[in-house]
């Protein structure tokens, strides 16, 4: 017989094209390039392609689709968190240059590059996956690269350590994940998200959701909530973030979270919102219980890069209790509940890779990450010592900065969805966290410095500087022009619906 | 019908005992040998199910590649320096012996419920012949349906291999400071000479034979084998 | 399809074992008959006219000698070890087709054990399981030169089968199927070239995967010039130093039954099978020509161990990954898009 094939729509997968093809570029450039120019070409052609994509992306603003019999979807979530994921692509590159030219006389460019780019895709095909199969598939694909890149500086024990704890707990958590999917799988027939909304809508018209799909969520909300480093899964989450290099724990905060909060927002609003009373719930303890964790743990923490570790965990809770507020309140979903993970996910790009990328800088010029290291750092760079400042207070969440204005929308979500505990909760941990982040202005602005690190070598590169420039502007900026953004999202967000609906739930 | 009762009893009790010998034996040898019999159980099974296509793949891929390699890293290991099997903490194996039957009895309840309500998926025996035997089958559900998943499932394989020269290989630039020997190397382990810059060739101490010293030791599959084996000359 | 009683079928499986266990011995005096003509000698005289008792000789020689077992030996798998290679080897066997159906006493017999629907993977499957033989062979012997061999023996077994694998995807492409029976069939088939009718066989279609397999079947089994497990220069005789009387026996036959039937798969695959003149009105001749392929594919073995030096290990690796699975991808590719071609879906 003959096999039919579909001819896949190759323009709405464009984007994704265009970082696949740059990552298979960069490795073959790093074969065949000469030494000399090996990093300038190699950085160029990641930092294009990555452009290119973005052009690409932002060409499909508005339209909707589904192709490769269902596995990819095109709506407005696709479009927006590949763009959030491009942003922190871009950033990272930046950051991360100086670190890497550094390396070049040692080890491998192109590998890094190459590692960052399949991450990248593998974060944009998860979000814009419209199966179950495909989700997994995008998240594995992330996750090991991720690994990988954890495990950069492996001369360094904790680098090796950290990479070994988040590659066996990884491994733990898409086994959990993948056991959870099949129990979706097992109780609705099928691994389409739009076939499993029907179906289970379909089941429980009239009826109680039996125990296989319960199952099913609840194992697929704990193999995320490892990848999202929630508590209590974010054993791995100091050790990886504190082993890795720092550039790549600015792009781990961020890219693989993203791809791991789309991937849940994928399963549980577009594929389970049936079971969105019980679903939330979940999501409220546990973004209660991540909150209060992460920043009560920070408190504790002398190494500046640690404290950004726990502090991201803290964030994570902040997202999962944006969410949370996706609560059926008669019948209606809690319709800013996503676009404000969204709006939170772009905040949290721009603020915690800038936060990190300050830490890259200070290491580059010979210091270490503690906070002595941090002592004094006003009186010897000005400027670097204002944008720590301004990513810590938006991290804190004060306005006019991008992170308040990314709090303030969950908490409006929460309101609206009638979990006015949880929202009281971010208030508080907000107040938790000023602590441990304005010690670090503190420490910056008030303290001198005990040993003389000023004879040190230090690497520097133009693109780091540029990349914290970026940051900074776009925390200022982005916070006072939010209402666009926030519209967009919802705009796209209705879109996502629409085309849900358009499928026939 | 009577005889295929027979050869199912027969597989299935061999793949339980050569399972359960994968944990209950004591030499780590022993328990891949045991894997190795329930993998082959298992493809016997799948023969039997009418999916020839899965059970010889079940025996090309993890009986023949992944095992091999399995047993390749078990066998270079010394089993005396493992540590004891059997130390663990007790309440570890209580819980996974709690774990692994929760396990089962979730898995044997979705079985048994399914086959109850007759909700078996669309894949059957009749479906499975109209579209050309099980090869053809697998192969239309993997390049259409999933083509998508199946090609990025190769780009999660590209990045592993990645992740293993990044990891793996030495630093380019750096001296080899790890010991080391050749599988070309004609006199086997036991004289494996430490090379590099940082060592003189044992080949040059005349008195007492070098012994390269134990806990250094690693295997490293090297690209040229002459450099690790020529007397006094340093490699490059 | 032919069904037939499961009698039949034991005795069909029967006479093919009594067959492929005599000329497995067979092939023993054959290599050294062919080899000593290579080294200018005449090889064994003294045993039966031309030395034809020579394999009996040599069987009561074997079963004579005590059998010993190393004390660091792992004595049971040191026990079984060669099994595996000697019944995976024979197992191969069941999936070679020597003809169709045909009538015999009033009854329709096949004249194949079965027809498995993916038989060219079987024959793949058992030899990887085959290895399994040699590698714990070499490790329960307790000896370094063993398990040295062993190991090499995993890397090179991996690669290689590999390679055949990938050579045989060019086949199923062209034919749609994975029996080796229907492949076989076939080539019974002739095509016009020119004002000629030739046979089609598939080494005319596929001359590249033809290479490929050969160079993959040889490294398989183990033979010079790819004979590093046991490559006695090195390693004294590899992964069976420590082997002595009938289990040493059991791994010799086996590597010899593993070269009779990659010459009967090279044969099936890419020279026809049965084919040749008079094969498809008279089943006996067709027969002859598939024993006269691999008879001829057993000379190519011969020819190269006489000819040949041993690979260097490293060498044997980079010829496999970075020569042949490179051809092997590109043939697979070639042969999809000319078979997209026929079927009209480029252009």
């Amino acid at each position: 017989m003959t096999v039919h094939l579909e001819n896949p729509d190759w323009g709405m997968v464009l984007p994704q094209l265009i970082v696949l093809v740059a990552a298979i570029v960069v490795s073959l450039l790093d074969a065949f390039l000469p030494k000399e120019r090996h990093f300038t070409v190699i950085t160029g052609v990641t930092l294009a392609g990555f452009g290119a994509a973005i052009v690409a992306q932002l060409s499909q603003r508005g339209e909707t689709g589904t192709t490769f019999h269902g596995l990819f979807q095109l709506d407005g979530l696709t479009v927006f968190l590949n763009l959030v994921i491009l942003v922190a692509a871009v950033l990272t590159v930046l950051i991360s240059a100086s670190y890497v030219e550094y390396l070049d006389s040692k080890m491998g460019t192109g590998e890094f590059y190459t590692l960052l780019t399949f991450a990248v895709f593998g974060a944009m095909l998860t979000a814009s996956a419209g199966d179950m199969v495909m989700l997994y598939v995008g998240i594995e694909l992330t996750s090991i690269a991720t690994y990988i890149l954890t495990a950069f500086a492996k001369r360094r024990t904790t680098a090796l350590e950290g990479a070994f704890k988040y590659f066996l707990l990884g491994l733990f958590a898409s086994a959990i994940l993948l056991y959870g999917m099949s129990w979706i799988y097992g109780s609705t027939g099928s691994t389409g998200l739009n076939e499993i909304s029907a179906s289970l809508t379909a089941a429980l018209t009239g009826s109680e959701p039996n125990a296989g799909m319960i199952l099913g969520m609840l194992l697929v909300i704990v193999g995320f909530s490892f990848k999202l480093a929630a508590v209590p899964f974010h054993f791995w989450t100091p050790d990886a973030y504190d082993g890795a290099p720092t550039p790549v724990t600015g792009y781990m905060s961020v890219i693989p979270k993203a791809a791991a909060a789309v991937a849940m927002i994928r399963i549980l609003v577009q594929g389970l919102e049936s079971l969105a009373d019980d679903w939330t719930m979940v999501l409220a303890v546990l973004a209660f219980v991540t909150m209060l964790f992460g920043n009560i743990v920070a408190i504790s923490q002398t190494d500046v890069k640690r404290m950004l570790a726990y502090s991201s965990i803290a964030h994570t809770g902040y997202m999962i209790a944006g969410i949370a507020a996706f609560r059926l309140i008669d019948g209606m979903a809690g319709e800013r509940s996503i676009s404000s993970v969204l709006y939170y996910l772009i905040a949290y790009t721009f603020m915690n890779i800038g936060a990190f990328a300050i830490v890259v800088w200070v290491q580059h010029r010979g210091d270490g990450t503690t906070l002595g290291d941090f002592a004094g750092l006003a009186s010897r760079s000005p400027l670097a010592a204002l944008a720590m400042t301004v990513f810590l207070v938006s991290l804190m969440g004060i306005p006019p900065t991008i992170g308040f204005y990314a709090k303030y929308y969950v908490i409006v979500a929460l309101l609206e969805s009638n979990l006015l505990w949880l929202a009281m909760t971010i208030v508080m941990a907000s107040a938790i966290s000023a602590y441990f982040y304005l010690r670090v202005v503190a420490v910056m602005y008030f303290q001198e410095k005990s040993e003389d690190t000023t004879g040190r070598p230090i690497v520097a590169s133009p693109l780091l500087n540029l990349g914290i420039g970026v940051m900074v502007v776009g925390v200022l900026a982005l916070g006072l022009f939010s209402s666009p953004i926030i519209n967009l999202a919802n705009d796209w967000t209705n879109l996502f619906s629409v085309a849900a609906l358009a499928m026939g739930r | 019908m009577s005889w295929e009762l027979v050869f199912f009893a027969v597989f299935s009790a061999a793949m339980l005992l050569t399972g359960i010998g994968v944990v209950a034996l004591e030499n780590p040898v022993h328990s891949a040998i045991s894997l190795v019999g329930c993998f082959i159980n298992v493809a016997a099974l799948f023969v039997m199910l009418g999916a020839e296509f899965l059970g010889v793949l079940q025996i090309i891929i993890y009986t023949g590649a992944v095992l091999v390699l399995v047993l390749f890293t078990i066998m270079l290991v010394d089993p005396n320096k493992l540590p004891a099997f059997y130390v663990g903490k007790p309440m570890q194996r209580n819980v996974s012996a709690i774990v692994g039957a929760i396990l089962m009895v979730e898995l044997g309840v979705a079985i048994v419920t399914r086959v109850a309500l007759e909700q078996i998926g669309p894949h059957t025996n009749a479906m499975v012949d109209q579209m050309g035997g099980n090869v053809q089958a697998i192969g239309q559900v993997m390049l259409s349906e999933y083509a998508l998943a199946f090609e990025v499932a190769s780009l999660v394989l590209t990045v592993g291999v990645v992740g293993a020269v990044v990891v793996g290989l030495p630093n380019r630039l750096g001296a080899l400071d790890t010991v080391t020997m050749s599988l070309g190397h004609s006199r086997g382990a036991e004289d494996a000479i430490a090379a590099g810059p940082k060592f003189e060739s044992p080949m040059n101490i005349p008195a007492e034979r070098y012994v390269a010293p134990v806990g250094e030791r690693k295997v490293v599959m090297t690209k040229d084998p002459d450099k690790y084996t020529h007397p006094g000359e340093t490699s490059k | 399809m032919g069904d037939q009683p499961i009698w039949i079928t034991f005795i069909v499986t029967f006479v093919i074992m009594i067959v492929l266990l005599t000329s497995m011995a067979y092939t023993t005096w054959y290599e050294r008959k062919v080899l000593a003509r290579f080294q200018d000698r005449i090889g064994p005289t003294r045993t039966g006219p031309a030395g034809l008792l020579q394999p009996l000789a040599d069987a009561v020689k074997l079963m004579g000698k005590e059998d010993l077992i190393p004390e660091a030996a792992d004595r049971k798998v040191f026990y079984f070890a060669p099994m595996i290679t000697f019944i995976t080897a024979i197992l191969a066997a069941a999936v070679i087709p020597w003809g169709g159906t045909i009538e015999l006493f009033g009854q329709s017999v096949n004249l194949y054990p079965t027809d498995l629907n993916v038989g060219a993977l079987f024959i793949l499957a058992t030899g990887s399981i085959g290895v399994y033989g040699i590698i714990l062979g070499g490790w329960s012997s307790g000896n370094r030169y063993s398990l040295l061999g062993a190991i090499r023996s995993a890397a090179q077994v991996i690669s290689y089968e590999l390679i055949l694998g990938f050579s045989l995807v060019g086949i199923f492409i062209i034919t749609g199927t994975m029996s080796l029976k229907e492949i076989m069939f076939r080539q019974h088939e002739t095509i016009s070239f020119g004002p000629f009718e030739i046979a089609n066989w598939f080494v005319l279609s596929q001359p590249l995967a033809f290479v490929l397999f050969v160079i993959a079947a040889v490294a398989e089994t183990n033979r010079a010039p790819f004979d590093l497990p046991e490559a006695e220069s090195e390693l004294v005789a590899g992964f069976m130093t420590e082997y002595s009387a009938m289990r040493f026996a059991l791994y010799f036959l086996g590597e010899y039954i593993s070269m009779i039937i990659m010459s009967l798969f090279a044969s099936t695959l890419f020279l026809g099978g049965t084919s040749g003149p008079g094969a498809d009105t008279y089943w006996p001749l067709g027969i002859m020509w598939l024993v006269l392929k691999a008879i001829a594919f057993l000379f190519f073995y011969i020819w190269l161990r006489a000819t040949l030096p041993r690979f260097r290990f490293d060498q044997l690796m980079g010829l496999a990954w970075k020569v042949l699975l490179p051809l092997a991808i590109l043939n697979i590719a070639l042969t999809a898009f000319f078979r997209l071609i026929g079927n009209g879906q480029v252009f």
